[in-house]
């Protein structure tokens, strides 16, 4: 259970590490900082981060299978059993001020020796008409929320990447039929999600097209391809990837790469002393929840050495 | 209700942090058997039952579970507006609802609910000044919380909503409802996707929000954008 009431949280302090975000990074970030002994505050828009979207996850290892929201209630189990104190909280500016950093987000301001930025990516949008108009009614981003509205329905999904072809073979559980629509000539999913595409009967793949409008009544009805044909459907989820977080770390003049995602070293040291970051964030060419964890944990630690070096008691 | 040894001693820590003695108010269809045992023919009022009762159990006393049967006291059920079960109702002491949840709150749902226990008992939510500084701005509204269980953008969303409830007294009141036990109030609302929030029967928000988010959308500021996040 979260320790996010005011009596756990010393807004006076200086933390020796601020973590930012609520994914796998994050977490084993802090897990790995609390086990150092290390002051760590966990600030986080939303737990779970990306991976609690995904409803199987089979490469984590150590754990054959398990739904990507089970992963994060063990991460939150584990957080727990160290007492580290979360806050569901953004982020807007930090600022260095003497030794230290402050953060601040839209009413508070938290101050810590060193910060771990692992705010993830948010979902990438069509950018098409109809899009924001039907959100919520037939436009979604996430299979495993809305999935369920579509019962016996005909759904598409957008993207040709692992995650699109995940999301496809959820939906065909409980659609009548899914459509992966991508613009490319082949699906870059894992080869295993691959083989289940294209043996599941109820996935059809629709190559080389792409979605330039989206139409409907209360409801999506139809969306239109760059070919101009109109094509019937109920529901459209969106799985186009996703664009760094990367505002906040832009706000202290933390470096990014042409994507927006935080430029990292093996350390996982930014260009600021005292600044790491980790996970989807960051410009690692390979994202997984693993390789995430793995990033934060190596902040921790070069932030606990960072913060020794400082001379800063325990 | 399957919890681990080490969850229930989690329960058990965060049911010892209440302050004040409170009553929740659950809904069921209870009937009283001529032995004096109460049948719960809904499946869900009696998980939500056990799970409630779980929870009282583990409070010092602090919690008292007040089970009123839709069925057997029909006058309190049309007091409290009662259609639908199981519900649970958050009301303060002269039965002002604060927040209404038709919904198990179990799973992932779990923890906002706890959290909200917490708060109603006295204890001080991180934002509570934020929200009471700008109270006076904000006129009496409502909201509506569409969630499902699978959504894992909900229990992220749900907290921001009880958080305000709870904070105003139910100035701004709170209703979480969950669209697969309720699926006519999903219809009703035309819901295709989770969470979606209602604000006074017009404003709809889709997708997840920040404590932030909702109270410049509350107070009307006009200097952020503001939109469902998928993050």
């Amino acid at each position: 259970m979260f320790n996010i009431d005011m009596e756990s949280i010393d807004l006076e302090k200086i933390y020796d590490l601020i973590v930012l975000g609520g994914g796998p990074a994050a977490i084993g970030c802090a897990i790995y900082a609390a086990r150092f002994a290390m002051d760590v505050l966990v600030v986080g828009k939303t737990f779970g981060g990306l991976i609690a979207t995904t409803h199987i996850v089979e490469n984590y290892p150590a754990i054959t299978s398990i739904s990507g929201q089970g992963l994060m209630d063990m991460f939150k189990d584990h957080m727990d059993s160290l007492n580290i104190p979360y806050i569901s909280d953004a982020i807007r500016s930090i600022d260095k001020v003497d030794d230290h950093f402050e953060l601040h987000s839209f009413f508070q301001k938290f101050k810590a020796y060193s910060i771990c930025i692992s705010t993830g990516t948010e979902r990438r949008k069509l950018g098409v008409p109809g899009e924001e108009e039907f959100a919520g009614r037939g436009v979604s981003y996430c299979a495993t929320c809305d999935g369920p509205f579509f019962k016996d329905k005909i759904v598409c999904v957008i993207g040709g990447s692992d995650s699109a072809a995940k999301e496809a073979l959820f939906l065909a559980q409980n659609t009548k039929k899914v459509y992966i629509i991508y613009r490319g000539e082949e699906i870059r999913a894992e080869p295993i999600n691959k083989k289940r595409v294209y043996e599941n009967d109820k996935i059809e793949i629709i190559y080389k097209t792409k979605i330039v409008e989206i139409k409907g009544d209360n409801t999506v009805k139809s969306v239109i391809f760059d070919n101009g044909k109109e094509f019937d459907i109920d529901g459209v989820f969106i799985e186009i990837g996703s664009t760094p977080n990367s505002d906040v770390a832009k706000s202290i003049g933390v470096e990014t790469n042409v994507k927006g995602e935080i430029k990292i070293n093996r350390k996982s040291e930014t260009n600021i002393p005292g600044i790491f970051a980790a996970g989807d964030v960051a410009d690692a060419p390979f994202k997984q929840a693993i390789t995430g964890v793995s990033e934060g944990v190596i902040a921790a630690y070069s932030a606990f050495d960072y913060v020794k070096e400082m001379n800063i008691e325990y | 209700m399957l919890f681990s040894e080490n969850e229930l001693n989690n329960i058990k820590r965060e049911m010892g942090k209440l302050k004040d003695n409170i009553v929740l108010k659950l809904f069921t269809d209870f009937k009283t058997q001529e032995d004096g045992t109460k049948l719960r023919r809904c499946m869900a009022c009696e998980a939500t039952y056990e799970l409630l009762k779980m929870l009282e159990d583990l409070s010092n006393e602090k919690l008292e579970i007040e089970e009123i049967s839709t069925e057997e006291n029909e006058e309190l059920a049309k007091k409290f507006n009662v259609t639908k079960i199981p519900a649970i109702l958050f009301v303060d002491e002269n039965d002002k609802e604060i927040i209404r949840y038709l919904a198990h709150p179990t799973g992932s749902e779990f923890i906002p609910f706890l959290n909200s226990i917490q708060y109603f008992s006295g204890v001080r939510p991180y934002y509570a000044d934020q929200i009471l500084t700008h109270l006076k701005k904000i006129s009496k509204s409502n909201m509506k919380i569409f969630i499902t269980p699978t959504c894992p953008y909900c229990p992220a969303t749900v907290p921001v909503l009880t958080l305000f409830a709870l904070v105003s007294k139910g100035k701004i009141s709170a209703e979480v409802i969950d669209v697969n036990l309720n699926p006519d109030i999903g219809m009703k609302y035309q819901v295709q996707g989770v969470p979606m929030t209602v604000i006074n029967e017009k404003e709809v928000i889709h997708g997840m929000f920040t404590p932030q988010d909702l109270l410049d959308k509350l107070v009307g500021s006009k200097d952020r954008d503001f939109g469902g996040m998928y993050a």
